[in-house]
């Protein structure tokens, strides 16, 4: 059966538009990653001067630069994210135990 | 003018003497904390660490110790301790006594340096002073030199003193506050497991008490199948809390040390030890 075009037209139109938005996706998306990476490695390195570094985050880090270089910006969002998280944890940590001591 | 500075001079007289207080008193009631939780444990066996606690465990222990397993060290340690450098010295030339049975002085706060110094630290010192390259700083030949030191110095009292000096308190807090601080992302401290937890079983290990930890040091554990120092130990204690270790021998772990070490005074020297 032969189709005519103009029935295949709103289909390639659509097909052309989902990839476009995929792209902007995954373009917005690489940013972010990108970006929330950046801060991530900034906050650890600010944890591993006041010596309350994390033991994996430094491993998160290497996985999340591979993930966002891979093309794998979802996953590396996440990792960027999961590190910033530890790393304010740390900070949290050096602050909490600023005053540390024996409880007897 | 002559009363306000006799004042002032007396003020600060008390202030040096309440802050050269502190450690004692620190070491009194950390001592007193042990001998209240553990009764039945004599003083000196605290240096026998969790085999002071279980009778089992000591027993298999005991039987480890027949044949230690850090003999060849110890051998290999004397060796390396009694060959002369290239220029002619020997390790022996470094240190005090020529550098037989001095274990129980370390760490020390050095004044000149301004900073605690470590028995390994000064082994490699010394080898760097005589044109040697320095040894790996957690195992091998650096252990078992100091494994041999060690072994000369058994039987002989743990001995730290925290002198009349700013600077050689502030390392001893900064050892104290490090030992009691929460870190890594299971919020452990050296006290969570070695104080607060003594005698705890943690799967199938009992936690050891911190009184006297460090005077088996350097341990062969079968965990390692080798002779490490203390400062690995720490370093694998800080990675078990999932913390970012320090670098054996950087200033946390000296100042750490110093600290540890300091509260295990009175202690006899059995190292270097056998552990799991």
């Amino acid at each position: 059966m032969k189709l005519h075009p103009y029935i295949l037209l709103p289909f390639l139109v659509t097909g052309c538009a989902s990839q476009a938005v995929e792209k902007t996706t995954n373009a917005a998306a690489n940013e972010s990653a990108e970006k929330v990476l950046a801060v991530a490695i900034a906050t650890n390195k600010e944890a591993n001067k006041l010596g309350y570094e994390w033991r994996d985050t430094g491993k998160w880090i290497k996985k999340a630069q591979a993930a966002l270089k891979a093309g794998k910006e979802a996953e590396a969002l996440k990792l960027a994210k999961k590190i910033k998280a530890a790393a304010k944890d740390g900070i949290q940590q050096a602050a909490d135990q600023k005053n540390a001591g024996p409880l007897f | 003018m002559k009363t306000l500075t006799l004042i002032a001079a007396g003020l600060l007289g008390s202030l040096i003497s309440t802050v050269q207080a502190a450690p004692q008193d620190d070491l009194d009631k950390f001592r007193a904390y042990f001998t209240k939780i553990l009764p039945s444990v004599d003083f000196q066996d605290f240096g026998n660490g969790s085999y002071a606690i279980d009778q089992v465990a000591r027993a298999n222990w005991e039987a480890i110790e027949e044949f230690p397993p850090y003999e060849i060290d110890l051998e290999e340690g004397q060796t390396l301790f009694e060959t002369p450098f290239a220029n002619g010295k020997s390790m022996a030339d470094c240190f005090a006594n020529g550098g037989i049975g001095i274990r129980q002085n370390y760490p020390y706060f050095d004044e000149k340096s301004g900073e605690v110094k470590t028995l390994e630290q000064e082994i490699n010192q010394c080898r760097e002073t005589n044109g040697e390259k320095p040894y790996k700083w957690k195992k091998g030949k650096l252990a078992a030199v100091s494994a041999y030191m060690v072994y000369t110095s058994r039987g002989n009292k743990i001995d730290i003193k925290i002198p009349d000096d700013p600077r050689a308190l502030a390392a001893y807090e900064e050892g104290k506050r490090f030992f009691y601080a929460k870190r890594g992302q299971l919020n452990f401290s050296c006290a969570d497991c070695h104080i607060y937890s003594t005698s705890k079983q943690l799967r199938s290990e009992i936690l050891s008490p911190a009184l006297g930890q460090v005077s088996h040091f350097p341990v062969y554990r079968s965990k390692w199948g080798e002779l490490g120092t203390l400062h690995r130990r720490y370093t694998g204690c800080n990675k078990q809390v999932r913390a970012q270790p320090f670098k054996p021998q950087s200033k946390e772990y000296r100042n750490l040390e110093y600290f540890h070490t300091f509260m295990s005074n009175g202690i006899e020297v059995n190292g270097p030890g056998a552990r799991k």
